[in-house]
């Protein structure tokens, strides 16, 4: 059997819905079409600062290129399926590297603290996460995710995930280290620094071809 | 990140071409196709147009 020569995307849109309760309803209806781009994941995260503003990650393994991805008529769908007509900007990048700090959270009780952001240089940041590892681990961070865009060498997105709310809260609105990586969340395109709480959570099976849309 | 996902057009280059002086939506698409085809990304690039008027009267 030949193995995929695909690549891995990972996007992620924040998008605020009149009704959080029918977006896991409407991704499980869409999981066909979800399957269908070469779906392998997909995260459903709602803040706990609004409740009506979600987080959506979605892991793609696809040999199509990525505009293909993006002008994929299944994202305008979903859109319109959730209630949201004026389209966020996506964030589209790939995993740089994971750092698991302490013990994971239970699974479907963590918090996240997430955010994209512009960096000078990515080598330079993420010195600076390994050099942070001792100091997110006090903060009750037990995980940390970087990826890196793909229509910029100077944009991340980190998420990090954290045992309870208070930590979550503290970490984003009193680190140092933070709110250097926050100082361009909420400008421009960018979305506000997204505390929130996992919802829900879809894995798709290896499909046997590569996405076909 | 991508602000138009029908032209493929990021952040960045519709901060370049506000940065050269576009200050409307339609200015932007003209100058880069972002907002010319189904109009949704229309409120972010209005966002961004509105931030660097921000940092220019900083």
């Amino acid at each position: 059997m030949s193995r995929s020569t695909g690549r891995t995307y990972v996007f992620a849109v924040e998008f605020r819905v009149p009704d959080v309760g029918n977006i896991w309803p409407i991704l499980e209806r869409h999981q066909e079409s979800l399957v269908d781009l070469g779906a392998r994941y997909a995260f459903v995260y709602q803040s706990i600062i609004d409740p009506n503003q979600v987080l959506v990650i979605v892991g793609i393994r696809t040999e199509q290129p990525l505009l293909n991805l993006l002008r994929s008529r299944y994202f305008f769908e979903w859109f319109d399926a959730v209630g949201v007509s004026d389209l966020p900007a996506v964030f589209a990048g790939e995993t740089v590297e994971r750092f698991d700090i302490g013990e994971p959270p239970s699974v479907g009780t963590e918090l996240v603290v997430a955010a994209v952001t512009p960096v000078g240089d990515v080598d330079d940041f993420m010195r600076l996460v390994r050099d942070s590892l001792a100091e997110f681990g006090r903060a009750g961070i037990r995980r940390t995710l970087v990826y890196t865009a793909f229509d910029s060498p100077h944009e991340v997105m980190f998420l990090q995930q954290l045992g309870d709310t208070e930590q979550a809260l503290s970490w984003a609105k009193r680190s140092d280290v933070a709110s250097t990586w926050l100082a361009q969340a909420g400008v421009g395109a960018y979305p506000p620094v997204f505390i929130g709480r996992f919802m829900n959570a879809m894995r798709m099976s290896d499909p046997d071809t590569a996405g076909r849309h | 990140m991508y602000v138009c996902l029908c032209v493929g057009v990021t952040n960045e280059t519709v901060s370049r071409v506000v940065a050269t002086g576009a200050q409307t939506c339609s200015q932007v698409a003209d100058l880069c196709g972002a907002g010319s085809d189904c109009g949704r990304c229309r409120r972010t690039i209005r966002s961004i147009i509105d931030s660097k008027g921000r940092n220019h009267h900083e």
